[in-house]
């Protein structure tokens, strides 16, 4: 009895005295509810732009429009669809791909509906958002409700149709979680890195190779090429295993769809180089195994929360918030050329992010860890 | 040219001074023991003279390049047998020994040549390629010293390199440092063990809350403190009053209480047994175990600080 009692007190002991584990067991709860919380907070504070291509420029479609963007109060909706206005349906698919808007409407001529006349309209949305996916299709069912007060509450009497030509990959279960977890993937990477260079520390290896004439940088080095060899077998198994259980990435032919796949993994490989600086800049504030990793989970967890791995935040304020993390502005890339079929030379805003990105943390990383290890 | 040289070499960590203003002067081939307790600054001592520790006073110099300003060329002709077994776990024996030959940029085939004879020569060979998870401890030392030495460096830190080895792996370690000692490698090695420094080492300096408290060759240190016999007696009494009466001998050298027991330094001591315990017996006490041998370097320290290397 004595002896186990003595144990657990000695291990509460250890908790409370490592100020990591207390950060760890404490206060990443509290920052993970916090982070949702605010990530999500408010649905519907977020504005999805749609762009649209009116052929009809009757008064009717004209107010139809004007009405999904600025809903009359006593509808008592709030204004979530931001409605640009494009010429022609190339220009329209064209910023939609490239993330510019999240759905493209298409109004033919004719459109009048009426209580006992439907009229259809197309519609694409970003299907990898789900959220916008949502809100973009039931704003629309509702409006045309309220505008044109259909004989039974819940029917439309604007029909929704997709486009004949598919723009965004199909929604699906798999192809919703396929994309957030290639990032995500990659990512866990950073844990690794964190732990093999505390590792290193901790074992007293690192200290015994400084006695030779490697010089820090050629262990720094090192680390980043392994690591980044690590990441790119993940990457490549990860999009094989995807492939493999039927994703089909947005491409007009098998060999359209194979270039969005490697160009996509590029994106990825570019990002797992920012995760490794991101790990060595973790293991430089690590003192022992134990804090890497949990150091490392505390980014890792909170990142893929924010920055649209699985979900896109809907509040404003998290959204920019996100814009620090690196998987942002990969995820933003890998969904534009996986669901949405994006050229990759397109997404050169967020690849230069990634660049630049990589480049600062594994600067500051070698800095830091050279600091520490002194 | 002195091999290692320092001086008023210090090292503070916040308010603690682990090493204190230390002068040591290493000739080429010479073998140097430090020798002290725990936390006595050894270990503190040779990272700086590895540059792996900044000197927070004083200079410090290896093969005449200065620890702070050429590190670079320190490492290239230094290898380190660190005091706690350091090694890649998931890698083999062989692997371990060769990443260090490779960091010094040998050749494979010289690399080769060279950690098969060391592997042979610490009986290691068998196991050369199997993962080093699977060592016992023992294998790990005798793994990490020819770690220290593939590259064939000039100068050679051994931090307790026979600590927790059985009496035969230590035979075998200490056959290995005889061997290097004919070749004329300069040598610095910190040990507890007072008969392998003893046995080992030209020279000794003893360290105790970091300065060098004696400096010489293990002989003269034990002369120092008297030839004779070691008598060491549990006795229960008044040890005060015990020693002083002890003192009046001519042939006792000194008395000192250690761990519950006086130790008696004297002259023919095995021939004074009678006039000791009498002795004892009139300052009222008990006399219990008695132990008689000659004088160690473990007599020079308690001599020189009053207490065993282990309190």
């Amino acid at each position: 009895m004595v002896r186990f009692w003595d144990i657990g007190i000695k291990n509460l002991k250890i908790v409370v005295r490592d100020r990591m584990y207390v950060v760890m067991l404490i206060i990443m709860p509290i920052m993970i509810m916090l982070l949702v919380g605010l990530a999500f907070r408010g649905e519907g504070t977020t504005t999805y732009a749609v762009g649209y291509v009116n052929n009809d420029m009757g008064a009717v479609s004209e107010a139809f429009i004007e009405k999904l963007e600025n809903p009359l109060k006593e509808w008592n909706m709030t204004d979530i669809l931001s409605m640009k206005s494009y010429k022609d349906t190339a220009t329209l698919k064209e910023d939609f791909r490239l993330g510019k808007i999240k759905g493209g409407l298409t109004i033919d001529a004719g459109f009048n509906p009426a209580p006992d006349t439907t009229t259809s309209v197309v519609l694409f949305v970003d299907e990898s958002d789900i959220s916008a996916a949502a809100n973009i299709r039931a704003r629309i069912i509702i409006v045309s409700q309220q505008m044109f007060n259909p004989p039974q509450a819940l029917q439309s009497v604007v029909n929704i149709k997709p486009p004949e030509e598919p723009v965004s990959v199909e929604f699906s279960a798999m192809n919703f979680m396929v994309i957030g977890t290639l990032t995500y993937a990659v990512s866990i990477i950073c844990f690794s890195t964190a732990l093999s260079f505390a590792k290193e520390r901790q074992s007293g290896t690192f200290s015994r190779m400084r006695t030779t004439p490697m010089s820090t940088m050629d262990l720094l080095t090192g680390g980043l090429i392994s690591n980044v060899a690590v990441s790119l077998i993940q990457a490549t198994l990860v999009f094989g295993t995807a492939y493999a259980i039927g994703f089909k990435p947005m491409g007009t032919t098998d060999i359209d769809k194979l270039m969005n796949m490697l160009a996509a993994f590029a994106v990825t490989v570019v990002l797992a180089v920012a995760f490794v600086g991101i790990g060595l800049v973790l293991a430089a504030f690590s003192k022992n195994e134990d804090q890497a990793v949990g150091i490392s989970w505390m980014i890792i967890i909170p990142m893929m929360f924010i920055s649209g791995t699985w979900f896109e935040p809907t509040d404003p304020i998290m959204n920019m918030v996100s814009q620090a993390f690196p998987a942002t502005y990969a995820n933003k890339a890998v969904r534009a050329i996986l669901a949405r079929g994006a050229p990759l030379g397109s997404m050169y805003g967020y690849i230069f992010a990634l660049i630049v990105y990589a480049v600062i943390a594994f600067t500051v990383g070698v800095l830091l860890f050279r600091k520490k290890t002194a | 040219m002195l091999a290692i040289e320092t001086v008023n070499i210090t090292k503070k960590f916040g308010d603690l001074v682990a090493v204190d203003h230390v002068n040591l002067k290493v000739e080429e081939g010479e073998l140097v023991g430090l020798l002290g307790p725990n936390g006595a600054g050894k270990t503190t001592t040779i990272r700086m003279l590895c540059c792996l520790l900044t000197p927070t006073e004083g200079t410090g110099r290896v093969d005449g390049y200065d620890v702070q300003k050429e590190a670079a060329e320190i490492r290239k002709i230094i290898g380190v047998c660190p005091q706690e077994t350091t090694m890649y776990d998931r890698l083999t024996g062989r692997e371990n020994v060769e990443l260090i030959g490779k960091m010094h940029g040998m050749s494979k085939t010289e690399l080769k040549k060279r950690s098969e004879s060391l592997l042979e020569k610490m009986e290691l060979l068998q196991r050369a390629d199997e993962q080093i998870r699977n060592y016992s401890g023992g294998m790990k030392r005798r793994l990490d010293i020819i770690m220290s030495l593939v590259h064939n460096p000039k100068i050679l830190f051994l931090d307790e390199p026979t600590l927790g080895l059985d009496p035969a792996a230590r035979r075998v370690v200490w056959d290995f440092i005889e061997e290097l000692k004919k070749e004329r490698k300069t040598m610095i090695l910190t040990t507890h063990y007072m008969d392998e420094a003893d046995v080992l080492c030209d020279q000794v300096a003893v360290i105790d809350y970091g300065k060098i408290i004696a400096e010489d060759t293990p002989e003269q240190l034990k002369e120092k403190i008297g030839a004779g016999d070691v008598i060491e007696i549990d006795f229960t009494g008044d040890t005060t009053a015990a020693t002083k009466s002890l003192e009046k001998f001519k042939f006792v050298r000194k008395v000192s209480k250690v761990q519950g027991h006086l130790v008696i330094v004297a002259e023919a001591g095995v021939t004074k047994l009678g006039e000791i315990t009498t002795t004892l017996h009139n300052c009222g006490g008990s006399v219990g175990k008695i132990a008689v041998r000659q004088n160690t370097l473990e007599d020079v320290f308690i001599h020189l600080t009053g207490r065993k290397l282990g309190e």
